[in-house]
């Protein structure tokens, strides 16, 4: 007996487990009605959102894709399968099929950004159903910031693949087999979202947060290219956006400063008064990413550091440089952005006929990593760069309000936006005003902008039996067509088999 | 003490009793006196053998030391004296002329009569009814064996053990019948003297948490394969389970064991690359100059074998002391100590264990009261050589020397730089590190403890002697800590300033209680036993933030705390009887609850049923029971759980909080973010229906016994990770439960005693397995799209998929075209992917024998695998021109494959890269030579071992024989020659 004693004694001891003890918490994760208990940890959410664009995860977890940022692989898609970049990293990062424009459904720069993208549209609609509630002005005007990401996400979708779902915070968590909609619809949603939520959208909010000319300018780019998208021409609109967003008093840089827009320092020359309209923050020490800048920067500086001094940087890749088709249109001496190319002091060839030879092609020296005063921002921490990434600039819209006053056939009003853009870097004033024109002029301003291939679809000079080549088009050395329904990427195939209601782009 | 008193009292007084008796003898009966001495297989003497003059009865019996001394009459002296001994074979010998005979008795194994541990009991092996296997200390395999899986490799079938790489720290993948989950893992479930072991590592031992646990130590392994055997552990049982005992104290005189074996190690195959005069031919090459211009610049003079440089022949030692006895025949004890250090052949590579193991099992009551209390301690730690290295060595260019003889500049290794207009020193980015220097200077250093302790309390009640109960109380915990460093000189990490943090305490630990009563019956006609418990087990894991630094001291990244827990409540019981010795039916049930999943899903009941008929006891089978001894047939059928290898909280919507470096400008202050994790809220058991039959024959007393088992299985509500739809979760996967995988195989296993006499033993046994596995379905929605899920990677493109309808971890690939001299097209493919072979094998096949002459034993033990396929990454990754250079400032040499090739880009979906990998390994062979006892108090026994003594495969690679089925940068395995000694005091 004095022993039976001794065992139930040791299963006290040992502590025989309630059913209870099966409801285990974590102690370092914190649990979603315990996040939005908090204002702290609820903006932390929104925040979350727009770091998702230039970071992979953060730091804690990420998706389970892994590979690159949002940032990062858009500007594969839209600048990579155009005349504005030849890479040397051909097959070991799988861009060789953008540099031939021969990619499949299995492409992985597609996956990227399809679903970083909509990560990023599912983690808006979870902020937006639980702070929607919420009386305080502040977090009403983030919930506008958040529609302004979902729609922005939505943008990058609707450009790239034509066709997709959307996702709002009427769904739940689980909710597959959402219903296919299509490009129209996709158009109709994002300019609707954006037409309620700018006029309510705060003007002053701080940097980097989304303002009501974000919203603004973001419509007047997404109405430009209505054709493309919707089959309609609602240039009239983009007119207006335009014009709304210049009433928030954006100002175009000098052009002795125009450099500090792509260098360190740039989050000084955004907001009112300043030419950056939105930009993702992105720096060394506390937002640390290869996905943003870095990759440009960094990208284009060569390997062996000569021109690292010039950049600000502390190492650089070899893997990024222009085709002569791209630096051809920078021919004019006078034109301020002719001078941000380096051609290896003059030993490289401007002609890209090798295609992983780093020593052929010019590299663009616009995106830098120098402070204001034009020192390098180098950190002993790590050897990522620190300016933000422009997304939406006074420049653009004023080249979109431009092109849309051209299209209506108001060539007269379009040259004088025009001369503005060019007057402001020096070069002349003196041209025809043509489509030729338009596209190239985009092509000089807003080079590295992830909006390159957007506008050669919209000119009809990328897919199909074009007449616009560039070394390596389609696979061949002076470039050559290819297939046209190429103007939109292909849905991933994991979509395709994760959701039904799904179908693929024609010809993938 | 006392005995050995006695003993010599008696021993002198037996001497003088034989020489008296030796007098007499001579002038009186003329009897023959006989004496000699009785020892058994192991040379120890055997008190208590009777020894019997055939057809009289005159005898005696062996004393305490194993003599004995016998008088044969006078007409017997052309008879013959006979010695036997319980569990041991007679033996009979003609009377010896010269009076002296001594005797070496060898045990006599019925099968049937050992006992093996299975769940929550033991049973004798006549009356198992699932499909168990169990290896005892005699089997084991010997030599260097640094982690107890080893011990098992090959022995058992159905079991396949990989060692992870030839690193003494690089772990083992264990599976048995191949496992039956995708995402929820495939290792089996690890019992330690009844304590259930957590998988998954700890900070500073990730991949080899069982290495932790000395195999000195171990007494038997035991393999539950079949579902009526596993189902008693329900949730975790669906991958099979392996019973670990220890040893214990012996209720007899004390006995000190002592063990040393060393070993040195040397490399064996190495990747095949171009060498330097090879890469001077290719570099100078018209085809070259075409593609990558003039690279002449970058060759040596030097003729560098780079692998030479890296690898060295490895020593190694492991001792242990054990003692084992009865302290004041009360408290039967046995503790053992160890050393082990194992330098591992790569440079710089070794791991160092300190083990100490107490075990106690005293009895109280008149042995109502059995306890049992044991404890296993370790302290490990390790030095991981840099295995970048390895990839390092086989890439870097031949023709370049290993020292620059500047030693101000990256410490004086050979590297790739330029130097600056005003003198500064440019590394070039994505150039190599030097390997030895990366060897030499990388430190990255860990010490892991582990205690698992248990107490065992076994009671029978004294008013009802036929119920039993049994309580056992278990604890698990280990702490891991480490560090690294790379110093700001060197090229590795030259731009960062260096690199150095500390990582650790982690803790795990793992706590259990069990609780069962058993009750027993034997009636004339029927035996039956009913068992029901119940089992509460909680585990923590704790890992602290830390931080990364360079040397200067600036954070340069961090890693952030984890903390994870989970539990799980179960509810057994079994029952079993046997009818009239010969029909016998076993039936389990487990009702188990986890934390991981919501209320709603989390319990699950694991029923299993099994059937047995030992046919040979039947009385129409008497005529053969000379030949046909044992003959039984099994049917069993069973469900079981997998939980294991998904996180703690899968169904929980929660954030993480971000870490340094990840915070976004708010207001003009960073802040941290909050990331959700995808999540599904209806995750629940995966389980597996198993059919299970099988025969278990012997022949001429189990002289040749084995068996014959057929399965199927099938897995349903798979956890399994899969794409999520856009805009339906958090991430582009979920993990949930999805599909559908089913599984089947044929094993065959048997052992033959050819030989047991005095002067030669001969002993063979052999297995074969054949397995085919199949992933039924992998959609969510059922969709007619094909899921092709990419799991495994070389670089950034997939290889290796779960389809439905394929193996999971199939090759999908290209087939590549050859031109007429059969070398390959670049490019060229015949139309779209197709499926590839598996790493996983048809057949595995393993034989073993020892043969035992007098003193001497050889034995040797053989194992092959058929049809298992291996991705050459190594060549993959080097196999084309583009690779000989990344960046200007340095050139690479390449794989061997690129001068049949001659690609220009690396063409990773060709399946030129991937072979039929399969081998025929020798893994031992072993002489030893049983000295026996060497002095009164002393025995010896030597043996001398060679392990991976060939490998016989088309494989050109460097190891046939690689769990992920990706040879990429793989660790060889190296050839070991050891010598061990075992003292027996």
């Amino acid at each position: 007996m004095k022993k039976l004693a001794y065992i139930a004694a040791l299963g006290a001891m040992l502590g025989l487990g309630s059913c209870d003890d099966l409801d285990q918490y974590p102690t370092v994760e914190v649990s979603s009605d315990k996040v939005y208990a908090s204002l702290e940890s609820s903006v932390g959410v929104l925040a979350q959102c727009y770091m998702s664009f230039v970071t992979t995860g953060n730091g804690a977890n990420d998706l389970s894709i892994g590979g690159e940022a949002l940032l990062r692989s858009l500007f594969n898609l839209q600048e990579g399968t155009t005349d504005a970049i030849a890479y040397t990293w051909l097959s070991g990062d799988k861009l060789d099929y953008l540099t031939y424009n021969n990619w499949d459904a299995n492409d992985q720069w597609c996956k990227y950004v399809w679903y970083r993208c909509y990560v990023t549209i599912t983690s808006c609609n979870d902020f937006i159903k639980n702070a929607s509630g919420s009386s305080d002005a502040d977090m009403q005007n983030m919930v506008y910031e958040a529609r302004f990401l979902r729609a922005l996400s939505l943008s990058y979708i609707l450009d790239l693949f034509g066709k997709g779902v959307i996702p709002t915070e009427d769904h739940a968590i689980g909710d597959a087999n959402l219903p296919e909609k299509s490009g129209k619809e996709i158009y109709d949603y994002i300019t609707s979202e954006l037409e309620e939520i700018a006029p309510l959208m705060s003007s002053t909010v701080a940097y980097p947060r989304a303002t009501k000319g974000a919203a603004y300018a973001l419509l007047s780019r997404i109405y430009l290219n209505s054709k493309v998208y919707a089959g309609v021409e609602d240039y009239d609109k983009c007119v207006t956006a335009a014009e709304n967003c210049e009433k928030e008093g954006y100002v175009l840089e000098s052009k002795d400063d125009y450099w500090k827009l792509f260098g360190a320092d740039n989050h000084k020359h955004a907001g009112a008064g300043k030419e950056i309209i939105f930009a993702f923050y992105v720096d060394a020490d506390y937002c640390m990413t290869w996905g943003a800048t870095t990759g440009i920067i960094c990208g284009f500086a060569p390997n062996t550091g000569v021109i690292n001094d010039l950049l600000g940087i502390a190492s650089g890749w070899s893997s990024l440089r222009a085709n002569k088709a791209f630096t051809d249109l920078f021919s004019e001496t006078d034109d301020l952005r002719s001078t941000y190319w380096w051609n290896g002091n003059g030993d490289w060839s401007q002609l890209v006929s090798i295609e992983d030879e780093p020593t052929q092609g010019w590299i663009s020296t616009k995106f830098n990593n120098n402070l204001d005063d034009g020192t390098g921002d180098v950190r002993d921490a790590n050897t990522t760069c620190s300016a933000d990434e422009p997304i939406l600039r006074l420049a653009e819209v004023k080249l979109n309000k431009a092109e849309a006053l051209y299209r209506q056939g108001k060539t007269g009003d379009a040259k004088a936006v025009f001369d503005e853009i060019r007057n402001r870097v020096g070069a002349t004033t003196n041209y025809t005003l043509d489509d030729d024109f338009i596209l190239a002029e985009r092509g000089r301003e807003l080079a590295y902008e992830l909006v390159r291939r957007t506008d050669l679809v919209r000119f009809n000079k990328f897919g199909g039996d074009v007449n616009y080549n560039w070394e390596f088009k389609g696979g061949a050395a002076s470039g050559k067509n290819f297939e046209a329904f190429r103007n939109v990427f292909p849905i991933p195939s994991d979509e395709l088999a994760a959701n039904s209601n799904l179908t693929q782009n024609a010809g993938y | 003490m006392d005995n050995k008193t006695v003993n010599l009292r008696y021993v002198i007084a037996k001497i003088l009793l034989c020489m008296t008796l030796v007098v007499l003898s001579a002038s009186a009966f003329a009897q023959t006196k006989v004496t000699g001495t009785v020892n058994d297989e192991k040379g120890l003497p055997l008190p208590g053998v009777t020894v019997v003059v055939s057809g009289t009865s005159v005898g005696t019996i062996t004393d305490i030391d194993g003599n004995y001394s016998i008088n044969v009459p006078a007409d017997m002296q052309n008879g013959t004296l006979q010695f036997s001994f319980i569990g041991y074979e007679s033996y009979s010998a003609p009377v010896p002329a010269d009076g002296k005979l001594n005797v070496n008795l060898f045990p006599s194994v019925t099968e049937l009569e050992e006992v093996v541990a299975i769940g929550y009991g033991t049973k004798r092996k006549g009356d198992l009814t699932g499909s168990i296997a169990s290896v005892s200390e005699k089997d084991f395999n010997g030599g260097v064996v640094s982690s107890p899986e080893q011990l098992i490799n090959g022995k058992v079938a159905g079991v396949q053990i990989m060692s992870n790489g030839g690193s003494p720290s690089a772990g083992s993948t264990i599976k048995v019948r191949g496992g039956a989950s995708l995402n929820a893992s495939n290792n089996p479930l690890i019992v330690l003297d009844g304590v259930p072991l957590e998988n998954g590592g700890i900070s500073g031992n990730d991949n080899n948490f069982l290495a932790l646990i000395n195999p000195a130590d171990i007494e038997s392994m035991t393999v539950l394969k079949d579902a009526s055997s596993t189902a008693i552990y329900g949730s975790r049982a669906s991958n099979g389970v392996i019973i670990i005992t220890t040893k214990k104290g012996a209720k007899d005189k004390l006995k000190v064991n002592f063990n040393t074996t060393n070993s040195v190690s040397f490399k064996t195959t190495l990747a095949d690359m171009l060498d330097a005069d090879q890469l001077r031919e290719v570099v100078n090459s018209a085809e070259t100059k075409a593609v990558k211009g003039d690279l002449t610049k970058y060759l040596g003079d030097a003729n560098t074998d780079w692998n030479d440089e890296i690898y060295r022949p490895a020593f190694g030692t492991d001792n242990n002391l054990s003692v084992s006895g009865n302290i004041g025949k009360v408290l039967p004890a046995r503790v053992s100590v160890g050393y082990m250090n194992q330098n591992g052949i790569l440079d710089n590579d070794n791991t160092k264990r300190y083990s100490g193991n107490i075990n106690l099992n005293p009895s109280f009551l008149h042995d109502d009261l059995k306890v049992n209390f044991s404890m296993k301690a370790s302290w490990n730690e390790n030095t991981f050589a840099d295995q970048g290295a390895i990839y390092g060595a086989a890439t870097f260019n031949p023709t370049q020397p290993v020292y620059s003889g500047n030693d101000d500049i990256f410490l004086g290794y050979n590297e790739a730089y330029n130097v600056g207009t005003d003198g500064t020193i440019n590394k070039i980015t994505s150039a190599a590190s030097n390997p030895v220097g990366l060897l030499n200077y990388h430190e990255n250093e860990s010490t892991v403890k582990r205690l698992v302790t248990n107490l065992d309390i076994d009671y029978t009640f004294p008013f009802l002697r036929d119920l039993k109960a049994h309580v056992t109380g278990g604890l698990d915990f280990a702490k891991g800590e480490g560090h690294e460093y790379i110093p700001q000189e060197a090229y590795n990490k030259y731009v960062e300033k260096g690199y150095t943090y500390e990582y650790g305490p982690q803790k795990n630990s793992n706590k259990l209680f069990t609780g069962y009563l058993n009750y027993t019956k034997k009636l004339d006609a029927v035996n039956f036993d009913v068992t029901a418990g119940y089992d509460y087990q909680y585990w923590n894991s704790n890992k602290p933030a830390f931080n990364y630094y360079n040397i200067p001291g600036d954070i340069t990244g961090t890693s952030i705390e984890s903390d994870q827990t989970h539990a799980l409540i179960s509810y057994y019981g079994r029952a079993n009887a046997t009818f009239l010795g010969k029909y016998m039916l076993t039936a389990t049930v487990r009702r188990d609850g986890t934390s991981r999943f919501s209320k709603d899903e989390r319990w699950g009941t694991f029923p299993s049923v099994a059937l047995a008929w030992r046919i040979s006891e039947e009385s129409f089978m008497e005529g053969t029971r000379d030949v046909l001894n044992n003959l039984k047939f099994r049917i069993s059928y069973g469900v079981t759980g997998q939980q294991d290898g998904i996180g703690n909280y899968n169904y929980l919507p929660i954030y993480s909080q971000s870490a340094q470096f990840y915070q976004y400008l708010w207001n003009g202050t960073p802040i941290s973010t909050y990331l959700p994790s995808a999540y599904a809220e209806n995750l629940k058991w995966e389980t597996t229906k198993s059919w299970n039959y099988g025969v278990d024959f012997g022949f001429l007393n189990d002289k040749i016994n084995g068996s014959l088992e057929v399965y199927t299985r099938k897995t349903e509500d798979l956890i399994a990770t899969v794409p999520a739809a856009a805009g339906s979760n958090f991430d582009n996967q979920i993990t949930t439960n999805v599909g559908n995988v089913k599984s089947n195989g044929f094993e065959f296993s048997v052992n033959y005693n050819i030989l047991n006499t005095k002067d030669w033993g001969l002993d063979m046994s052999f297995n074969a397995t054949w397995e085919k596995y199949e992933i039924t379905n992998l959609s969510i929605n059922n969709t007619d799209e094909v899921v092709n899920n990419p799991v495994r990677y070389v670089e950034k493109t997939a290889v290796e998929y779960f389809t439905e309808g394929q193996t999971p971890y199939a090759f999908w690939v290209y087939h590549q075209l050859y031109d007429a001299n059969g070398n390959p097209i670049e490019g060229a493919y015949s139309s779209d992917k197709y499926f590839c072979h598996s790493p996983a094998p048809d057949w595995m096949f393993s034989y073993s024998l020892s043969l035992r002459y007098q003193k001497w034993t050889l034995s040797t033990s053989l194992r092959a695998n058929i049809g298992n396929y291996v991705y050459n990454a190594t060549a993959a990754k080097m196999g084309a021109i583009e690779c000989i250079q990344w960046g200007d400032g340095q050139i690479n040499t390449l794989s061997s494959t690129y001068l049949d090739t001659k690609f220009k880009q690396r063409q990773y979906e060709s399946d030129y890269y991937i072979h039929n990998a399969s081998f025929l390994k020798m893994d031992n062979i072993s002489l030893s030579y049983n000295f026996g006892q060497l002095t009164k108090w002393m025995a010896l026994n030597a043996t001398f071992n060679i392990q991976n003594v060939f490998t016989v495969t088309k494989y050109e690679g460097i190891d046939p024989e690689i769990a992920t089925g990706i040879e990429d940068s793989f660790y060889p395995r190296p050839r070991t020659f050891s010598l061990s000694l075992g003292f027996q005091f």
